[in-house]
């Protein structure tokens, strides 16, 4: 039953039922108004006199002293760097991609795939350039020379006590005798080898593949400059320095560790040009008004994209983003423009002022100020509005030799392996010392691995000396126990010369079992062997540090491929306990 | 000059935007074409194009032609080459290259009029040179210099600068700084040099400029209600993906659509007086509307603006006068306007009729009582149109002037103009948005409850007899004296209840609310306060009509039509019993609803206008009945129940509307009818032409420009710029900058959109987020930060005594108040978060002690890890932001979490620096080779026999298995008995049962393998040991090596995707799935589907067969040479068999439809059939096919251009170390070199061969994976002489975006051959991106640009009732004038009214009759 029925039948016994004498008469009225406005903002078409209305109401008609932006002419200052440095002088930066140039390890092709890698190519270049038979002699004379190795496994000898992990020492018996090995090749060819012995065979067509092979060694791996490394092992930082030429303006990224570098990598910049000296200028960019995708035109009934839908967004805390938007589409969004601005990857560019012509052909000078540039109050980081700014965060002042904006040549987008070598360091405060814990290594072949599975694999399982006790009745003296073989301990020491300072350094955990004299536990990594022997123990904090060596790959802006090897380092995983104790009695 | 052009015909007003700006003595003005005017159509067409146009007009599938053409140049260009005349091509030289598109303006005015309206001053015409170059004036592009250039624009005649002697002022006086109003009209000839230009002609142009825009963007008719922006539960009524599609398009711009009256299209036509060529191409013009909203409103008059007018006028007003004015009302009165409103690329018109009152305000007196005004109006010696349509022109005059009073006088708009009147600009958008176009919620005038509310306090008084003056009460007073006296009587309570219950909602809804607010409160209160049920009631309880209602009123109707009829036969209407009965009444068998109400009310008050006249009485009935039944049957015809609640409630929605404030519609009724009039006459011709207007142009007086040099240096702190290194992220800088200055009056401290961003910031915060993601504490994450800080200030002993103060909380989440000691205190670090928030605790201070002062006012400690936390909120900040602006919504929301500290912080991406360039793609692809005619496999070597591609190329890669052995020996304890050699041959297996076997360690002798090796000695070994070693034989080759190299091969094909069709397509062909191939896949697996069911009748005499299978039973008896156990074996069966039957029908099913989407879900039920038979590690591929073009492309001599030779690039070998430096950070990449180390050393003479194919230029473009130095390289050899085709690539790019290499790999010399199928395996796919040297930061800045836009609706110009025999343009600067008040009217609501004239203190109806139209109120209980 409609209301509205109600309401008649309730008039009505009004009316019949007690006699009244008064026939009501009503006036039934509209609202227009809608406590819920959400939809009006969906500003649909109605008749066209509503439409103008609302473009009445919305201030579409209101005449202004003003003319729109039409032309804008940008002041500015460019520099290049140009050099780059870390604790030496300064090296001229060549076309390779800024982060290979920091991150790159240089390790030497130990593991069998790269030796089998590097023999591999040098034989196919040989029977590229020679004849058949030629090739095949050279090939034969070259494997008996240069045998694929490893440190374990001599030639023929494959006893188990010289196993490495199975595979590898699978792949290791058939490369075995087929291949030259790359590794001893390429220290081979750095002794001009093979020597010129006789007039019989061809050693000068051989030296012509020798020089096309060293070239594919280069190129495929991008190699750290090693008399200026940028890493520093102890600090566990990269640290490096970008010059302009003359040196007036130098970036300094002085502790440089995660796996992408970009602007905010370079902590200070000292600048001592004047970045209003030596303006140049663009000619008439054309200015058009910021804007984003789903934006409401700044025209109201403009249609939208329906692909492009911001409604749906459900993003709170207080609605804070969604004040700025509304406020920018309709109240200030019409203010803002933009331009493009062409700068090339590694440039620093300053602003000085943009001049602005309206379509009356006045001109409006924009500069930024104390008062619009860095909004500082009270020197209080948290009260400075500023971005992209490569400085310290607390600012005594406004300088506009601080006011430029760094265009990073950085890698965005590279291929990167999966972690070849992953070490966690975390401190140990019951033992008072920092572990350092092999998570991934690679296995003899060069092929990432689980490290605690690979220590198991090459050692066996842990068999305590408790076996071999005559009297199991009673307690026993231990002088420590043990922890998983993959734990590297690193003992705190005085740095030479230092009564405060310390430095963390790596030593080997025992490995005392079962009729086995006790040996000294190695490292499987690279990392933890001969990268980070000692470390600052400030380098450690209480968080825990994680690095890895990955392998990336990336092509730069010349359409090369460059492949390294970098270190990562992050944040690790907090406070850890291996159990380990020192002189105690067991049951 | 006077334009000569007849007002017979109407104008149709384009509209314009203007720019205005004081310089000097002087006003600049600028005008600029709106979009309706913008073009970019070129009637010539490239080659392309127009070889393309003839493919259509050559095809005979049409559709599937145009479905090419939509694909290639959009919709709206393939309508033009759809429709463009062979003889427009053969009469010009059509053909053309490829030319930039450019944008102009097309049929502008030839000169444009402005006319100021200083303030407090006359109306001033400024009229300037002619347009140039109005046909073609350039928006973009060469040409386009007046755009940028003012004086360049004042020669096109597009820009003014008026002076003091325009104004007709000496140089002592002052140059206004005020202007109320500035209007531009501009009139268009078609003809320049002749003026005397006619309408037919002008109509030419005028569907010529729609042409163009139909071959641009499309036109289209909107829907009324169409929203133009996005919200949350409705999309905007235009995507771009529109001009992509293709049947609705084909059917509308090709075909075209028949338009009638009724039509949207049709109604525009007649309107413009245009044909219907053009317009029967414009989307939606077919579309007619309902017929319900028309009839409801026609049949509804005599209820609600008749119903007024009798009540108002009486007797007054004759019946023919009603009939006129119920015309009148249905024909031009329209809610929604007269026409649909139009989509010109992104932007709605609405066409509005206009037209002048002003002549006849100007006879009459504002003050003058509507009443008195109409009765004396016959007398009206001008009026030349029927009297009761003067008359209704005169009314609306009056009320038009006091409606403009009321707004002068400062009657309540809402509106987000400059002045806010003190409001708040929030609260100011608040009601903005607020208002709706129609009413949405009814109430009852509160008037009528006050003059109810005396009456029943009279009533009261009497019956009661109650002596005190209930009026001095308030009602509650009442209520409580009424219940009072009635409490010791139940009898008088109960005769009374209702006027108790009555007065006890009364009480509710007038006296439990202040005075004060009394109005508004009364204005918003729905009806439903009135109610008594408690029930919740929705507007839908007002305008509901169910079907049970449509019934009720249709048999209604019926009757009526029945009784028309008899009453016509019989001279009036008796019952069967010979009663007579009232005309009036009519048969209705329902509760009443609103809708039944208003008809039935205003059925009985049409039929009382006839009661006296017995001729015309059953016309009338039958007349209405029937427009009734058809509004019926519109309601029948609506079919979605949604859309029908809709239409009916915005109709009688709409209905009530026009009744009571839409003043403004009645007011364009007068237009409405005066162009009806015109079409009447003249039903063809239009004249066109442009209009713009702004308002409240004021002069800036503090930022006044300098006139020598044309400079304004004031403004420029307004905002200052930002700098970043992409344009989106300036774009997300600005928005927080932007909303940063909006909250500037705010405390530094409390502006939530202050972002530091600086690097060490971000370092700080992305090193403290990282923490988080490693699932550490906050608490601990800062406690660990200021440890480190009090252990390099030498502060160690602090250290420990805070960690006392404030410990880390373990594992507290599930604490209660019952259970405090859940939980416990960890003193291994300082609770960081804590140290921060109980910075008033005293006992920090007392912790600390001495230090105090040290850390937290010198070292300022606290701070520093406040500035960890706000560095990572505004860091988080500015991601979510940043991802919003991007449309990534969920990722901006994880952002946001992630602030509020409910997820850990998501990766963030928006502070690094982007550089752009060129995406590409590549695969690294494996074809194997094909079985040959002498490679038979027998169905006996059943892997093989449905996988014998995989067959075939191990065998390629291990070569004869006779030349692969082992020595076995055997052992009785130490003693060695007897050696042996097995070459792999002796196995009796294929290679593909040593793929599988190959996995298992050759170790213990227990492997399948091993087994068989033993039993293919045939020594009897039971009794000794067996030790296979793992040298071979002499000559031989090592079986432990071959089984390694199977490994690897074996590893490819697991960690490697199949080959898909398109995986190999190029240049966009589309190849055609090869079901045949397939098909003999099945029948494979058919044919031992049906070998096995015949052998398991036998099993022990097939023993080695089904050995082959996964039956463990059957191997095992195999391999042990004992008897099948068959129970056992029968269970194997009973699962294996029936899943390969099932997914073989399920296969047939798909063959037989042969879908192409269906291919490859088909292949894997094969797929599983198979892995049923030998196990889910089973590797089946599905055939490839391979088209012509890839053939080609093998085959052909392309691979040196693409990659060289091994003089130049490197060929083969580039590709190699390609491969190798993937290999080095991909696993399928590197799985392959594995495979391919160990395969050049099985069979070092191998002749393996990279081949590329690659998309888009798949013939002549050097590959993408070379360098810039390498393809330079190619380009200049002498492979490229007198190839272009690399050309397409412009000049500086080396790379195509989005392109995409295919590294073949194939170790065959077998040619490919098309049509048949092939097998394959992808191993590597990846995408990589080369960076472009220079890129485009993004640099924005705050300027104070002008808001005003163009208006939003082309006007319909039609002459007024005492209009000239000629157009002038004041007559059109009059219209828009009329025009630019009627827009605000439009914007006066009953609400506005009511507040006004309570602030006023109007309580009274008068005021409302004095300044409505109409008012629909009605005597609710008049059915009987």
């Amino acid at each position: 039953m409609s209301y509205y029925f109600k309401l008649l039948k309730q008039l009505r016994e009004q009316q019949q039922g007690a006699k009244l004498d008064y026939t009501p008469q009503f006036l039934l009225r509209g609202s227009t108004r809608n406590a819920n406005n959400t939809d009006a903002l969906a500003m649909r078409i109605a008749d066209p006199l509503w439409m103008l209305g609302r473009q009445w109401q919305f201030g579409e008609f209101i005449g202004e002293d003003n003319g729109s932006p039409i032309q804008a002419n940008v002041q500015y200052r460019k520099e290049q760097v140009a050099n780059y440095s870390t604790n030496g002088s300064p090296l001229t930066l060549d076309s390779t991609p800024l982060e290979a140039r920091v991150e790159a390890v240089n390790i030497e092709p130990l593991d069998l795939k790269s030796k089998v890698r590097i023999g591999q190519q040098y034989e196919r270049l040989i029977k590229a350039a020679f004849p058949t038979p030629t090739a095949k002699a050279w090939i034969n004379n070259l494997r008996a020379d240069l045998p694929l190795t490893h440190e374990k496994w001599e030639a023929h000898d494959f006893t188990n006590a010289n196993r490495q992990d199975e595979k590898s020492y699978r792949f290791f018996k058939l490369m075995h005798g087929k291949v030259l090995d790359g590794n001893s090749l390429l220290n081979a060819l750095a002794d001009d080898y093979p020597k010129p012995v006789d007039s019989i065979h061809d050693y000068s067509a051989l030296q012509v593949v020798s020089t096309k092979f060293k070239q594919w060694y280069e190129n495929l791996y991008v190699k750290q400059p090693e008399d200026n490394p940028a890493w520093k092992p102890k600090q566990l930082v990269h640290e490096f320095h970008l010059h302009t030429p003359n040196d007036d303006a130098i970036l300094s990224a002085p502790d440089y560790q995660s796996g992408h570098l970009d602007w905010y990598s370079f902590d200070t910049a000292k600048v001592t040009l004047n970045p209003s000296d030596r303006l140049e200028q663009t000619t008439d960019l054309q200015p058009v008004n910021v804007s984003f995708a789903g934006m409401p035109d700044k025209r109201l009934f403009s249609f939208e994209d329906s692909k492009i839908d911001l409604s749906m967004m459900d993003v709170k805390k207080g609605d804070l983003l969604k004040m700025m938007l509304l406020d920018f589409s309709l109240v200030s969004g019409s203010d803002w423009y933009t331009i493009p601005l062409e700068m090339q990857l590694g440039e620093l560019c300053w602003i000085d002022n943009i001049e602005v012509k309206d379509v009356f052909g006045v001109t409006t000078t924009i500069r930024n100020s104390a008062k619009t540039g860095s909004i500082l109050a009270n020197g209080n980081p948290m009260k400075v509005w500023d971005m992209f700014k490569v400085r310290n965060h607390n600012p005594s002042g406004y300088d506009p030799r601080q006011h430029f904006l760094f265009l990073a040549p950085t890698a965005m987008h590279r291929l990167e392996s999966a972690p070849v070598e992953e070490l966690l360091f975390l401190r140990d405060e019951y033992a008072n010392m920092v572990w350092a814990i092999e998570q991934r290594v690679p296995n003899a072949m060069g092929n990432p691995m689980d490290a605690y599975d690979l220590h198991l694999e090459l050692y066996g399982p842990f068999l305590p000396p408790d076996d071999i006790q005559a009297r199991r009745d009673l307690p026993k003296f231990r002088l420590a126990n043990t922890v998983p073989s993959n734990w590297i301990p690193y003992l705190p020491n005085h740095i030479d010369g230092s009564n405060k300072e310390i430095a963390l350094c790596r030593a080997y955990m025992l490995r005392n079992e079962a009729a086995n004299e006790p040996t000294d536990i190695a490292p499987l990594s690279y990392l933890a062997t001969e990268d980070l022997e000692k470390i600052y123990e400030e380098a450690i904090p209480k968080a825990g540090v994680r690095i890895q060596l990955t392998k990336q790959r990336m092509r730069w802006t010349d359409g090369n491929t460059y492949v390294w090897m970098g270190r990562k380092v992050a944040v690790g995983k907090g406070e850890g306990n291996s159990g380990l104790q020192f002189d105690y009695l067991k049951d | 000059m006077t334009i000569t052009e007849s007002t017979k015909t109407p104008v149709l007003l384009f509209p314009l935007k203007i720019e205005t700006r004081f310089v000097g003595d002087e006003l600049w003005l600028r005008i600029f074409p709106d979009e309706a005017f913008l073009q970019s159509h070129e009637p010539n067409l490239s080659e392309q194009e127009l070889e393309d146009r003839n493919a259509y007009k050559a095809a005979s599938d049409k559709f599937e032609a145009w479905e090419l053409l939509v694909d290639r140049y959009g919709a709206y260009r393939a309508a033009y080459l759809v429709q463009v005349k062979d003889a427009f091509i053969a009469q010009n030289d059509v053909a053309q290259a490829e030319a930039e598109q450019t944008f102009f303006y097309k049929g502008l005015p030839e000169k444009f009029h402005v006319y100021l309206y200083p303030k407090d001053g006359k109306r001033i015409e400024v009229i300037k040179n002619a347009v140039e170059n109005a046909e073609h004036l350039v928006a973009f592009g060469d040409g386009d210099e007046w755009v940028e250039d003012f004086e360049q624009a004042i020669d096109e005649g597009m820009a003014f600068k008026i002076t003091k002697r325009d104004l007709n002022l000496d140089n002592t006086e002052d140059f206004p700084t005020v202007f109320e109003r500035i209007i531009v009209t501009g009139f268009y000839y078609r003809h320049s040099g002749n003026r005397q230009t006619n309408d037919l002609k002008s109509a030419e142009g005028l569907q010529e400029l729609f042409e163009n825009h139909l071959y641009t963007e499309g036109i289209s008719f909107l829907d009324y209600g169409t929203p133009t922006n996005n919200i949350d539960n409705d999309r905007s009524g235009y995507s771009i993906k529109d001009e992509f599609e293709t049947a609705e398009n084909y059917k509308v711009l090709v075909e075209g659509n028949a338009l009638t009256d009724g039509t949207p299209g049709g109604i525009l036509a007649k309107g413009l007086g245009i044909d219907n060529k053009v317009l029967q191409h414009f989307k939606g013009t077919e579309k007619a509307a309902s017929k319900f909203p028309q009839l409801f409103q026609k049949l509804t008059w005599m209820a609600l603006g008749g119903q007024s007018l009798q009540m108002i006028f009486g007797d007054s007003i004759p019946k023919e006068t009603h009939q006129k004015l119920w015309q009148y009302y249905t024909e031009h009165v329209h809610a929604r306007g007269k026409f649909a409103t139009l989509k010109i690329d992104d932007q709605p018109y609405g066409i509005l009729p206009v037209t002048t009152i002003g002549e006849i305000q100007d006879k009459i007196s504002i003050n003058t009582p509507i009443r008195d005004a109409v009765l004396s109006a016959g007398d009206a010696e001008d009026v030349t149109v029927d009297v009761a349509i003067s008359n209704t022109y005169l009314i609306l005059s009056i009320l038009f002037q006091r409606w403009m009073k009321l707004l002068a006088d400062g009657l309540y708009v809402p509106s987000l103009a400059d002045n806010l009147d003190g409001n708040s600009l929030d609260l100011e958008l608040y009601r903005v948005l607020s208002m709706q176009p129609s009413s949405g919620s009814h109430h009852f005038d509160v008037q009528r409850y006050e003059k109810l509310r005396g009456k029943i306090e009279d009533w009261i008084q009497e019956q009661l007899g109650i002596s005190e003056d209930l009026g001095k009460l308030s009602i509650g007073e009442a209520y409580e004296k009424i219940n009072h006296l009635l409490a010791s009587n139940d009898s008088k309570k109960r005769q009374y209840a209702n006027i108790l219950n009555l007065v006890k909602e009364l009480k509710s809804l007038l006296e439990d609310i202040p005075l004060e607010s009394r109005g508004d409160a009364l204005a918003y209160a729905p009806i439903f306060s009135l109610k008594n049920t408690g029930e919740q009631l929705t507007s839908e309880d007002l305008f509901q009509l169910e079907a049970e209602d449509i019934a009720a009123l249709r048999a209604a109707f019926e009757q009526v039509k029945v009784d028309a009829q008899q009453y016509k036969r019989t001279g009036g209407y008796r019952t069967n019993d010979g009663i007579e009965v009232q005309t009036t009444w009519i048969n209705y068998r329902r509760p009443a609803t609103l809708v039944s109400d208003l008809l039935l009310r205003s059925y009985a008050n049409t039929m009382s206008l006839y009661q006296d006249d017995e001729a015309a009485l059953p016309s009338a009935m039958t007349n209405f009945a029937n427009d009734a039944l058809q509004m019926l049957n519109a309601w029948d015809a609506i079919e979605s129940e949604t859309e029908r609640t809709k239409l009916v409630q915005s109709s009688i929605a709409e209905v009530l509307d026009v009744n009571s404030y839409r003043l403004d519609a009645w007011i364009s009724s007068i237009a409405n009818s005066r162009l009806e009039a015109l079409r009447a006459n003249k039903p063809k011709g239009i004249y066109f032409g442009a209009y713009a207007w702004v308002e409240d142009l004021e002069k800036d007086t503090e930022k006044i420009v300098d006139a020598r040099n044309l400079t304004d240096e004031n403004r420029e702190d307004e905002g200052g710029f930002i700098h970043c290194p992409t344009p989106a992220q300036s774009l997300v800088g600005t928005l927080f900058k932007n909303a940063y200055l909006s909250s500037e009056d705010q405390a530094d401290a409390s502006n939530p959109f202050t972002l530091n961003l600086t690097s060490d910031r971000i370092q700080q915060s992305e090193q403290f987020m990282q923490g988080i993601r490693q699932d550490q504490e906050i608490e601990a994450l800062l406690g660990y930060k200021l440890e480190r800080y009090l252990h390099e200030a030498g502060l160690n002993s602090a250290i420990y005594e805070l960690r006392e103060a404030f410990p880390l909380e373990v594992n507290i989440i599930n604490r209660t108040d019952n259970n405090p000691d859940i939980g416990f205190k960890s003193l291994s670090v300082i609770n960081g978060l804590a140290f921060i928030d109980r910075q008033n605790d005293p006992l920090l201070r007392r912790t600390l002690n001495g230090t105090y002062t040290r850390i937290i006012d010198d070292l300022k400690l606290r701070q520093k890890l406040e500035d960890i936390l706000d560095s990572s909120l505004d860091h988080l900040f500015f991601e979510a932001g940043f991802q919003l602006t991007q449309g990534n919504l969920s990722q901006s929301a994880a952002a946001m979490d992630a602030a509020k500290g409910a997820l850990e912080p998501p990766a963030t991406d928006a502070l690094k620096t982007k550089i752009p360039g060129v995406g590409l793609s590549h695969k690294l692809v494996y074809l194997f080779p094909l079985p040959g005619p002498e490679d038979t496999i027998s169905i006996n070597n059943a892997k093989a026999f449905i996988s014998p591609y995989v067959e075939i190329w191990l065998q390629e890669q291990l070569g004869d298995l006779s030349n692969i052995a082992c020595t076995v020996q055997f052992f009785d304890e130490d003693t060695l008995v007897e050696t042996k050699e097995v070459s792999l041959d002796q196995l009796n297996i294929g290679y593909s049962d040593l793929l599988y076997m190959s996995e298992h360690e050759l170790s213990d002798g227990t492997s399948e393998l091993e087994v068989r090796i033993v039993q293919a000695t045939a020594f009897d070994a039971e009794q000794f040991t067996a030790n296979i070693m793992a040298d071979p034989p002499e000559g031989k080759q090592s079986l432990v090596q071959a089984v390694e190299v199977l490994r690897y091969a074996k590893q490819l094909l697991s960690k490697s995707r199949y080959v898909k069709t398109t995986d190999l397509a190029l240049g966009g062909e589309e190849i055609a799935p090869n079901w045949t191939a397939l098909k003999l896949i099945h029948d494979n697996l058919r044919s031992l589907y049906r070998q096995t069911t015949t052998r398991i009748d036998t099993p022990d005499a097939h023993k080695q067969a089904l050995a082959q299978l996964q039956l463990t039973e059957a191997k095992r008896a195999y391999l042990s040479d004992s008897a099948i156990d068959i129970a056992a074996l029968n269970q194997e069966i009973k699962t294996m068999l029936p899943t390969v039957e099932g997914q073989l029908l399920q296969f047939m099913e798909s063959f037989q439809e042969q879908d192409a989407e269906a291919f490859y879900p088909a292949f894997e039920q094969l797929q599983k059939a198979a892995q049923a038979f030998f196990g889910k590690d089973f590797i089946l591929l599905p055939p490839t096919a391979i088209s012509e073009k890839i053939v080609k492309a093998v085959g052909s001599n392309q691979q040196q251009r693409l990659i060289g030779d091994a003089n130049m690039i490197g060929a083969q070998e580039r590709i190699q170390t390609w491969m190798q430096e993937i290999a080095q950070v991909r696993e399928g990449a590197a799985t392959f070199e594995e495979w391919q180390m160990l395969h050049s050393i099985w069979q070092e003479d191998t002749n393996t061969a990279f081949q590329i194919l690659q998309n888009p230029t798949s013939d002549n473009y050097p590959w993408i994976g070379l360098s810039k130095t390498e393809i330079n390289t190619l380009l200049e050899s002498a492979y490229y002489e007198g190839i272009t085709a690399f050309q397409e690539l412009e000049a500086g790019q080396y790379y195509p975006d989005g392109g995409e290499s295919i590294v073949l790999f194939r170790n065959t010399e077998d040619e490919l051959k098309a049509n048949t199928a092939q097998f394959g395996i992808v191993m590597e796919e990846f995408d990589e991106h080369v960076p472009y040297e220079k890129m485009d930061t993004g640099l924005s800045f705050h300027y104070n640009a002008p808001n005003n836009e163009a208006p939003q609706a082309l006007l319909l110009a039609v002459p007024p009732p005492f209009a000239p025999n000629s157009w002038n343009e004041k007559l059109l600067a009059d219209i828009i004038q009329d025009t630019m008040d009627l827009m605000k009217i439009r914007m006066i609501d009953l609400d506005a009214i009511q507040v006004d004239a309570y602030n006023r203190g109007m309580m009274g109806v008068p005021i409302l009759n004095h300044l409505l139209p109409m008012a629909n109120w009605f005597n609710i209980p008049t059915i009987n």
